[in-house]
């Protein structure tokens, strides 16, 4: 047995087996079984424990994120800078209604008749610059009159016109109809007050959903 | 004629002589031979296949004309190919071929239907085929490792659900009753697979996920098929393969225990960690973090065991071919896993995360760990298996070489490379061509180092079908070559 062995041993292309297998199980099984002294692989096990633990509990604490809505954010710098932007100081929103005003009076319909100089054409559709209807002090006449439309025969600057204009503020933010009545008001040489959009809301709700005004509604403005 | 009688002599070796102190290892061999040669095979030729393509996708890199005019080898074809031949192909089938003979080996009784599991086999390899056709017809699925068209993903599923079953009653029928660390590993690698590969294709092909969770569960699902799979298939491997050549207890066996929870507890969450600074909560990549630097505690345990074990008996290694591999993929077990530990903190994947470098460690994982060891596996199972010699103890010095050059030549192409690529585009100041230009380098190396894989693969085909196919020498036919093994001693530690 033993001389075989030995030659077996030269043979190079094949591995030899230097453990039976029912040997290997029950070996091992009893290493697991039996108490054992500690060992390297014992220590270097515990100090990667440790070294887990200690990693873990810090990284988490660390990195754990917040809740909704900057969970997506785990660097401090970022949350801070999230946060900071959250509480800014905010004062009131100013709006620049003669922009506003500026850009809606191409893009509505309002150009199409008035003119973008503001003349109107003559026998069909009234004038805005210099129009009284315009320039009254109480800006709340122009305002009426984008919010519910204006029907029926009108003299403006002295021509008689009998017409009708729709109502287009009522599709508008109070924003983008203060902002066309503070254009109207302060264009093609009108030297008028502008309009906020808090004053478009008030005569909003005071007037409701309407028909539109005729000239004999809005007389009271011109007594 | 003489070459077929060759393979039935391969496929059914009789001995007349005198074999009466194997007669359980002979006999156990003999009632897997069927299924682990259909497997070896496979194996060995998917290996050529996945280094072929790796080959290809690599070359596209730096060369990008190469190959050009043809439409089913264009690189978003050929890199998918690559990934899953590799990991279904070639691991997948050399790691059951180990984790089978173990099963057998270990369990201590011949076992039964082998003619099932060489099916369940068969039907496996042919999905995969099916699959890499649909990738070249254009029909693949956008999931990293989960390509394949989704009418392939079922005949997978039924394939591996056979297989698992196969294993697990193998493991039923065991005549020893203790269990040994081998056995804990391959069926933790049986029943994770079900899991993970049923829950992926459900939650992003059956009943899809929404936005963000979808890339979350593919980078789950990536990172689990190297923890869950192929890595506990490997170390069984390597735990029954470390007495086996080397007659000595695993050194610090008592802890394998530990090492085995702590890795499945730890490895089935740590892939989420490639998410950071993705549009998912903070908190999830932090598990994901914790989960990777988890790994440190079983990483530990299991290197020191293998690599003390393996060096304690140095002399040794280097005559015994097996062994020899085993020491090389622990070495590269150790400092992947490093890699994916360090790699996988924050401030290393800001940046590392959108370079080469994980691709380039998940390779090192995947050729130098599995593939090494199980190569080593299947050069300690074919003489046992068809009683005959290893043919060319020099084809074996070229493999193993080309094999080792090739690792050293991908890791400094693509993780050196990777970190290096990852500096270059966090400088926003850089000109993204000089950062192609100075990638061209590495993804030369990295091609060098697949055509010396190749070389490797070759070597490693022309020794499997030479043995195969070869006639049996005078010794071979009439004695057994395995000696009946000595009993391993019990040694205190």
């Amino acid at each position: 047995m033993m001389s075989d062995e030995s030659q077996q041993h030269n043979l190079p292309g094949v591995d030899e087996g230097k453990a039976s297998d029912e040997s290997i199980v029950k070996t091992h099984a009893r290493i697991r079984r039996e108490p054992s002294n500690g060992s390297p692989v014992l220590f270097f096990t515990s100090l990667a424990l440790i070294t887990v633990l200690v990693f873990s509990w810090f990284y988490l604490r660390r990195y754990m994120g917040e809740k909704e809505p900057q969970m997506y954010l785990h660097e401090r710098e970022d949350i801070a800078l999230y946060r900071d932007w959250q509480d800014r100081p905010r004062g009131p929103i100013v709006y620049d209604y003669y922009a506003i005003g500026e850009k809606l009076y191409t893009q509505m319909a309002c150009v199409g008749c008035h003119q973008a100089n503001g003349e109107g054409l003559a026998g069909q559709f009234p004038a805005l610059a210099g129009a009284k209807y315009v320039t009254h002090e109480d800006p709340a006449l122009p305002t009426k009159v984008i919010l519910a439309g204006l029907t029926g025969p009108v003299t403006v600057k002295g021509n008689e016109f009998n017409g009708v204009m729709v109502a287009f503020g009522a599709g508008m933010t109070d924003v983008q109809v203060a902002g066309i009545v503070t254009y109207i008001r302060k264009n093609w040489g009108n030297e008028t007050s502008e309009v906020t959009n808090d004053q478009v809301a008030a005569i909003r709700a005071e007037i409701g959903t309407r028909a539109p005004y005729t000239a004999a509604e809005l007389k009271s403005y011109f007594e | 004629m003489n070459l077929i009688s060759n393979i039935c002599s391969s496929l059914c070796s009789s001995l007349e002589g005198d074999a009466k102190n194997r007669e359980t290892p002979r006999a156990i061999d003999e009632s897997i031979r069927l299924p682990l040669l259909a497997l070896i095979k496979s194996a060995a030729i998917w290996m050529l296949i996945a280094t072929v393509f790796g080959l290809i996708a690599s070359i596209k890199l730096h060369t990008p004309s190469f190959l050009n005019d043809c439409p089913v080898l264009t690189y978003g074809k050929v890199e998918p190919i690559f990934w899953n031949t590799l990991i279904l192909g070639w691991l997948f089938n050399s790691g059951l071929a180990c984790a089978v003979f173990l099963l057998g080996r270990l369990g201590g009784r011949p076992l039964g239907q082998g003619i099932f599991l060489t099916i369940a086999v068969s039907l496996w390899n042919t999905a995969v085929v099916a699959g890499v056709i649909g990738i070249m017809m254009g029909g693949q699925l956008p999931f990293k490792w989960l390509e394949f068209p989704p009418y392939i993903a079922p005949i997978l599923f039924v394939a591996f659900l056979a297989i698992g079953v196969w294993c697990a009653m193998a493991f039923r029928d065991r005549a020893n009753r203790s269990t040994y660390a081998s056995q804990w590993w391959i069926l933790a690698a049986i029943f994770s697979f079900a899991w993970i590969y049923s829950a992926a294709q459900i939650m992003l092909v059956c009943a899809p996920a929404q936005g963000a969770f979808q890339a979350l569960v593919n980078s789950w699902y990536v990172e689990n098929v190297f923890g869950l799979l192929i890595a506990p298939l490997t170390f069984a491997t390597i735990y029954y393969l470390i007495p086996k050549t080397l007659g000595e207890a695993v050194v610090g066996y008592r802890y394998s225990g530990v090492a085995f929870w702590t890795w499945i507890f730890f490895a089935s969450f740590a892939g989420v960690a490639k998410m950071a600074h993705g549009p998912i909560p903070a908190w999830v990549v932090s598990l994901g973090v914790i989960g990777s630097f988890g790994l440190l505690l079983p990483t530990t345990t299991l290197s020191i065991q293998f690599l003390s074990s393996l060096l304690s008996r140095f002399s040794k290694i280097w005559d015994t071919v097996s062994a020899r591999y085993l020491l090389v993929g622990c070495v590269v077990f150790t400092i992947v896993m490093l890699f994916k530990i360090f790699g996988s903190l924050r401030g290393s994947l800001d940046v590392v995360q959108f370079s080469i470098f994980d691709s380039g460690v998940t390779q090192l994982a995947l050729f130098g760990f599995a593939g090494l060891v199980f190569t080593g596996g299947a050069y300690f199972i074919l003489p046992r298996l068809l009683n005959k010699q290893l043919p060319s103890t020099t084809l074996i010095d070229l493999q193993f070489w080309a094999q080792v050059m090739g690792l050293v030549l991908i890791s400094i192409g693509l993780i050196s490379g990777g970190i290096h690529q990852g500096e270059l585009m966090n400088g926003s100041t850089t000109d993204m061509l000089v950062v192609v230009n100075t990638m061209r380098a590495s993804f030369f190396l990295t091609s060098m180092g697949l055509s010396f894989l190749l070389v490797g693969a070759v070597a490693y085909n022309v020794t499997f079908f030479w043995m195969i196919l070869s006639g049996r020498t005078e010794e071979e036919t009439s004695t057994a070559l395995i000696e009946e093994s000595p009993e391993l001693e019990y040694t205190a530690s």
